[in-house]
This record gives C-alpha cells, sequence and structure tokens, in this order.
C-alpha cells in the first residue's frame, strides 16, 4: 500500500550549521545560531527574524531551508498545518524572563510571548500566511513519534493540505553549561503533502517514519553524511 | 462529516473546588470563584484576583500540576468505569495532556537559584518540563498507550481531546483520557502582567469595561472512546464530541486577527466535521479572555457565523479564571455538563455590553435544553481550536 503522505522538502540544523533541499550547507561561526542574520543565509531582508529567540529563529532557519517559501501556492498555504516538537524549545526564553523578575531587574514583556512554543510556529505562520492546523507538541518520553503521527494524519484525512513539521531542540553549548544540561542543537523540518500534490518527492516517507532514527536518516541525507 | 467519539467520563478541579458536584453548584450559582492569590507571595502582581484551586497542597515533591490532574483523572477513570485496567487495556489507553507550565510551580525558585549561580538538584529539569507530567501520569494510572503532551497555549488542551479521536480513528488506541492542567506559576503571572493583560477588578469578559484576564488553575479530562467501543463496554455515553476545527490567523504572534476571521475560519471547520448547521448550535462557550482585542475579535467572528441567529454564548473565565492550557478541556466538561443537566451557562462579571462587539453574553444561568454547543480556545501564535459537543440522546 503507498503511503498516504510524501516528503517534498526538508531541512536540518546541528552545531555545523543549516542545511535543507533548499539550500546549500550554510556553516555557523563560533557563535552558532544566534550569531546568524537571515540575510547571511538567504541573501534577503527578513525584518521580523532579529525579535524571534533563539528557538523560533532556529525552527524559521530550518522551515525555510525546508522550501517552506517556495514548494507551496497560496491555496495550499491556506490549509497548511504546522506542528512542533520539542523538549526544551522555550527554555531560552523561559530563562531569560525568569532572570528579568529577579528583584532589581527590569521585566522583559517582549520576552514573555516566546516562553509559549506556539508562537514561534504563529510567527512561520505569518511569514508564509499558513493558515491550517497548529500544534505545539513536547517530545520528551514518546520522541518525535506523536509528530510525526499528527503530521501524517492531518495530511492523510485533508485535514490539512500540507504540514510542516519541525522536531528538535536548540539548547546551544554555553548556555546549556550554565544550567547543567548537555548541549543540544538539532533540529529537522519536513514538508509533507498528500500523494496528489505537483512537487516531486524528496524522501520515501515510509522509509522515515519506519526508522530507529527517523531524524537521523533525513539529517544524513541532507549533509550527504556517511551512515 | 466525520466521526463522533464517545464522552464516558469526566473529571475536574477548579476554582469552583474538586469535583462535578462543587462545579455545577458554582455555575448554577453565577458566583465568580476569582480572589486573592494566596499560593505564593507576588510582589509585582499580588494584587491581581486570580482562580486558585483553594486547600490543595499537594504531597510532598509532587508538583501541584501531577496533583491536579491526578484528582480530576481519577474522577473521570472512575465515571467511565475504568478504574482498574488489565494489561491488554493498558496497552490500548491513550493520554494526550495539554500543559504550558509542567513542573514549573514547583521548580521556579531552583531555576532563580541557579540563574544566580547557585547548585540545584541534577534533576531539576527532569521535574520542569511538561513532557514529565504527562509520563509520571501515565505510569501511574497505566496507560501503556500513545501519550501526546500538548503544548499549544491557551488552545492546548482542546487540541488534546481532538488529537485524543484521532489517536482512536487511526486505531492507535482504543480509549484516550484527554485534558489539560496547569497551575499558578510567577512565570505566567508577570507574564500576563508585564503585557498588561490583566484586570485589577477581575476579569469581565464581553463587557464595555473590560481591561484584561485573569488568572487561574485547575485541571479537567474527558474520557475519549468510539461509540461501539463504550457500548460493547457497556457504558453509556455522557455526549460526544462531534468535532474540531484547528486554524492559525497568521496575523500576529500574540494578538488575535482583529476581524476575528480565523476564529470564524475555525467554527465553521468544526460546524462541517460534525455535519452541523450554524443553526443548529444551541450555545456557544466562547473563549472569551476579557481582554479587549479577544473579546472584540471572537465577537465580530460569532456575528458574521451566526448573523442574527446568534446562539447564547457566554465565556466562564470570570467565574474560574483563565486556566491557559487547562482551558479548553475545563470548557469541555462544562459544556458535557450544560448537555446533561440542562442549562446554559451564564456570563458572571458581565455588565454593559460593548457597542464595538455589539451583541450581549448570556449574563445568568438559565434552565434550557441544548443538543449542540460549540466550544472556542484560542491562543498565541494565533491558533482557534473549536469543539463541537452533542447530546448523548442525539442519534445518526
Amino acid at each position: 500500500m503507498s503511503s498516504p503522505v510524501r516528503v517534498i522538502g526538508a531541512g536540518a540544523i546541528d552545531v555545523r550549521g543549516v542545511v535543507g533541499s533548499f539550500l546549500e550547507p550554510f556553516e555557523f561561526e563560533a557563535s552558532g545560531p544566534a550569531g546568524v542574520r537571515w540575510k547571511d543565509v538567504f541573501s534577503l531582508p527578513n525584518p521580523s527574524f532579529r525579535r524571534l529567540d533563539l528557538f523560533g529563529k532556529c525552527v524559521c532557519l530550518c522551515a525555510e531551508a525546508a522550501g517552506a517559501g517556495r514548494l507551496l501556492d497560496e491555496k495550499q498555504r491556506k490549509n497548511t498545518a504546522l506542528v512542533l516538537a520539542s523538549r526544551f524549545g522555550c527554555l531560552h526564553s523561559d530563562l531569560r524572563f525568569a532572570g528579568s523578575l529577579a528583584p532589581g531587574e527590569r521585566v522583559e514583556p517582549a520576552v514573555f510571548p516566546y516562553t509559549l512554543p506556539s508562537t514561534c510556529l504563529g510567527e512561520l505562520a505569518i511569514r508564509h500566511r499558513f493558515q491550517g492546523p497548529l500544534l505545539a507538541l513536547i517530545s520528551t518520553s514518546a520522541g518525535e513519534g506523536p509528530a510525526l503521527f499528527e503530521a501524517q494524519e492531518l495530511v492523510a484525512t485533508g485535514e490539512a493540505a500540507a504540514a510542516l513539521v519541525c522536531i528538535g531542540d536548540c539548547l546551544p553549548e554555553e548556555e546549556a553549561a550554565r544550567i547543567g544540561l548537555e548541549p543540544r542543537l538539532a533540529l529537522t523540518t519536513l514538508l509533507l503533502t498528500g500523494q496528489e500534490s505537483g512537487s516531486p518527492t524528496l524522501l520515501d516517507w515510509t522509509r522515515v517514519r519506519e526508522a530507529a532514527d527517523p531524524l537521523g536518516v533525513v539529517s544524513a541525507a541532507l549533509w550527504g553524511d556517511e551512515r | 462529516m466525520s466521526a463522533r467519539f464517545a464522552i464516558t467520563g469526566l473529571g475536574i478541579v477548579s476554582a469552583a473546588g474538586h469535583g462535578i458536584d462543587a462545579t455545577l453548584a458554582a455555575l448554577r450559582s453565577g458566583d465568580s470563584c476569582l480572589g486573592a492569590l494566596e499560593l505564593f507571595d507576588s510582589p509585582r502582581c499580588g494584587h491581581f484576583p486570580v482562580g486558585e484551586v483553594r486547600g490543595f497542597r499537594p504531597e510532598r515533591g509532587l508538583p501541584r500540576t501531577v496533583g491536579l490532574a491526578r484528582l480530576a483523572m481519577r474522577e473521570a477513570l472512575a465515571q467511565a468505569d475504568l478504574g482498574v485496567l488489565s494489561e491488554a487495556e493498558s496497552e490500548s489507553v491513550g493520554l494526550c495532556l495539554g500543559t504550558c507550565v509542567g513542573g514549573m510551580g514547583e521548580t521556579e525558585p531552583e531555576v532563580a537559584q541557579l540563574l544566580h549561580g547557585g547548585d540545584v538538584d541534577d534533576e531539576v529539569w527532569a521535574r520542569h518540563e511538561c513532557g514529565a507530567t504527562t509520563a509520571r501520569l501515565a505510569e501511574e494510572f497505566g496507560f501503556f498507550g500513545p501519550s501526546m503532551t500538548l503544548s499549544s497555549a491557551c488552545s492546548s488542551s482542546a487540541q488534546a481531546l481532538a488529537c485524543g479521536t484521532e489517536l482512536i480513528d487511526a486505531g492507535e488506541a482504543s480509549v484516550v483520557i484527554a485534558g489539560g492542567v496547569d497551575g499558578l506559576t510567577h512565570l505566567t503571572l508577570n507574564g500576563f502582567a508585564s503585557l498588561l493583560a490583566m484586570d485589577p477588578e477581575g476579569c469581565r469578559p464581553f463587557d464595555r469595561e473590560r481591561a484584561g484576564m485573569s488568572l487561574g488553575e485547575g485541571a479537567a479530562f474527558c474520557v475519549l472512546e468510539s461509540e461501539s467501543h463504550a457500548r460493547a463496554r457497556g457504558v453509556q455515553p455522557l455526549a460526544f464530541l462531534a468535532g474540531h476545527g484547528n486554524t492559525c490567523d497568521a496575523h500576529h504572534p500574540t494578538a488575535p486577527e482583529p476581524e476575528g476571521r480565523g476564529a470564524e475560519a475555525a467554527m465553521r471547520l468544526a460546524l462541517a466535521r460534525a455535519g452541523w448547521r450554524p443553526s443548529e448550535v444551541d450555545y456557544v462557550n466562547a473563549h472569551g479572555t476579557g481582554t479587549r482585542d479577544n473579546d472584540l475579535a471572537e465577537g465580530r467572528a460569532l456575528r458574521r457565523l451566526f448573523g442574527e441567529a446568534l446562539p447564547p454564548f457566554s465565556s466562564l473565565k470570570g467565574l474560574f479564571g483563565h486556566t491557559l492550557a487547562a482551558a479548553g478541556a475545563i470548557e469541555a466538561v462544562l459544556s458535557v455538563l450544560a448537555l446533561r443537566e440542562g442549562f446554559l451557562p451564564g456570563n458572571p462579571r458581565s455588565g454593559e455590553i460593548d457597542p464595538e462587539i455589539g451583541c450581549a453574553p448570556l449574563r445568568e444561568t438559565v434552565d434550557a435544553s441544548p443538543r449542540r454547543i460549540l466550544s472556542n480556545s484560542f491562543g498565541f501564535g494565533g491558533n482557534n481550536t473549536v469543539l463541537c459537543f452533542e447530546h448523548a440522546g442525539e442519534t445518526r
């Protein structure tokens, strides 16, 4: 039986940089993703990029690298779902906002919205006019499974014409060390459509879903890693 | 029309108290449960009224969210006759939980210590994160089917119910416990206050003088299963979840699209999936946060969708406060209670009509016989989730 969905775009971020089906590898400098400007990567301005928190920046970079802005027509965008799964997605903003609440500190209202993972999806939706379902999941115990399931179901049942699923974390070394966590910089984005979509298939969905490490399969394909 | 799903158990804890009876009493009286913050000291925000769960102290080491969720979940499971699960049953029972604060209520002091260079317990992050709440509840109750944690701001638990139906529909689970929990925290209280989104007088949804929201806390769960599965177990449905709609405004990271077009689209989608015409809706449980922007946009969406035949609507956030990720599930339980007990809940604390909104909520709880209810939940990121609840006596 053929898969109900197809992967038409993919993007990945890790310590090396950002890569995607619509982006040649762009290597980060020593400051990692925090120092990246949109224009450096995509050669075009994006005024709203600066206001994003670090996680939101990584999500938007990874989505763009997957072809979020190029592969879908206007009708599809109006019903494109966004599915995010992360373990520590907003921790960077949580800590920054919590720090601003300390006695003598100045509260930072602009940071608070980014303590909620759906906010960065909203930013992505605004950029590309995605108006379908928007779901933010936490991936602690069940790994990437629920996010992949949701994205597949949304497209397969016709609830969405396409789904952009973004899975992973962006916790740079310096911050991780400060709070006693292992650094994690690994984010993978897949753009899914139904079988009837005109775009060519990039990766076999069944192979991705059935892999022991689905995100590793995608990342390896994009970076050209030997596995 | 999509499949409908039986709701066979309900559980709730909120500022109104623990359990269905306490909740019904609060709904019938229409007295607001908002009051002074007692849970912790808050130099900046202590003056804002909140919907706090009084008299509840979780056992030592247990996150408040886990404790609250546990109370509501036990009640829902008992009503659904799922008190003791066999091994085989356990593997087909899923859990979909909406939460935004997770264990943050307990870890905030440690996080503050950490940010000032102090040492803390290595396990602090394992207790902090939202997914740990789900994992702990699933393990404690023996739900070994699929589990999901939704953290889509104030739509989280409405989405948890929608995702629960998808798991059942796809054959991934035969029963799903779906709901949400959030507790009051420094971060959320200060966060919304910093956005000037809190009303010092307590929230007054849809009122002309409304000035913001009031935070609340609580937990609520629904037991979901297919109608045939419920009947095979000998359990009568309490009501049906007949459809859902989920859209994104794609307008602003935090503010709703001013005309409420995304909200309207979500309501239309939900109605289409339920196979209902707008004229068949007997009551709308509005998101109604009490902020100027939300209530205006939602009012406009309701007026466009229903036109002259706008059914009674109200927001219950003046009663319980805005319980964030738990709100959708709490209002799902309240909607099912309205269907079962035969009433339409009023909108406490609403006074003068806002001419800009152009429609008024139901002010007082009234006896009625609703058959179909829409429940709205909207959140940061511009997401809109709408659920359709149908009376158990409705046939298809």
